[in-house]
């Protein structure tokens, strides 16, 4: 009966060190992105990009090295006037607005995206 | 029977508290990094910048400046130029002749962002809010230019104000 009941009651430590050890490896692993700084590198290379987009004249190709020392871009995307970049695997992007009246495509291979402005 | 059926509610209950109570700390832990750790990148005097030679070159293609061609658009400049996203910026293009008499005005968008322009230039302590205040770029001198209008043709000086507002 007693073993029963320690048995019981160390079930029960375990069950809510687990469930705390969870939410604070969710937070945690939340928070790890911010240190990190990758939404400022992200906003570095979105604004970058938006300001030779818009001082650009037809016939411009854009090179971006997707290994840079600084940190990966995975994909650059431009969607309804604006430019999103990805870094170092965050998966969201605030993006930001360009003006030019030109066309913008993106194209890309193994190493480089190449952004054209026609 | 009954007893541990209580016990074990009471317990239920406890247990609730206790992740309520860690989850707000989680949350706490969380919003701390996320402020310290942001930081806002200002690139609006920049577009404002690169603006200011667009809509120039736009509207005085090799320093001749028709109004004719822009009848109809004074106060949508920027339609025109066939400038896109334009609900963040203000425009305002002054033309002036030899004799420095105002020969006409070219503009877009909400002059009202002068006002928070001036109010952020002000002495006003506003470190706070720092991020809000509107880009802004003027040349030091006016563009010499050849105008063609319903008069002639004369020589004039285009000036040119840009504000770009937040993105927020």
């Amino acid at each position: 009966m007693k073993k029963g009941k320690k048995a019981m009651e160390l079930y029960e430590v375990l069950i809510h060190l687990i469930l705390i050890g969870l939410l604070f490896a969710v937070f945690f692993g939340s928070s790890i992105g911010n240190v990190n700084s990758r939404n400022v590198r992200q906003q570095v290379l979105e604004k970058q990009l938006a300001l030779l987009i818009d001082s650009a004249i037809p016939g411009t190709t854009l090179t971006v090295s997707k290994v840079n020392f600084k940190g990966n871009v995975d994909r650059i995307e431009v969607k309804e006037g604006s430019v999103f970049a990805y870094v170092e695997g965050l998966a969201v992007s605030k993006g930001y607005q360009y003006f030019t009246k030109y066309s913008v495509a993106i194209t890309q291979d193994q190493n480089k995206i190449y952004i054209k402005i026609t | 029977m009954i007893r541990s059926k209580k016990a074990a509610l009471g317990e239920s209950v406890l247990m609730l508290y206790r992740i309520i109570m860690i989850t707000i700390i989680a949350f706490v832990i969380f919003g701390i990094s996320a402020v310290f750790y942001t930081y806002y990148i200002d690139v609006r005097h920049s577009e404002a910048g690169i603006l200011s030679k667009q809509v120039i070159n736009c509207i005085s293609p090799e320093g001749i400046l028709d109004l004719n061609k822009i009848s109809g658009y004074e106060n949508k400049i920027l339609d025109y130029c066939k400038i896109k996203n334009t609900g963040r910026f203000y425009v305002n293009v002054t033309i002036t002749g030899e004799s420095g008499k105002e020969m006409g005005v070219l503009q877009n968008g909400d002059s009202g962002l002068m006002w928070v322009k001036d109010l952020y230039d002000s002495n006003a302590n506003l470190n706070s809010i720092k991020q809000y205040a509107p880009g802004f770029y003027h040349p030091d001198e006016g563009y010499n230019v050849q105008v063609i209008d319903k008069a002639g043709k004369y020589n004039g000086v285009v000036n040119i104000d840009v504000l770009v507002n937040n993105e927020f």
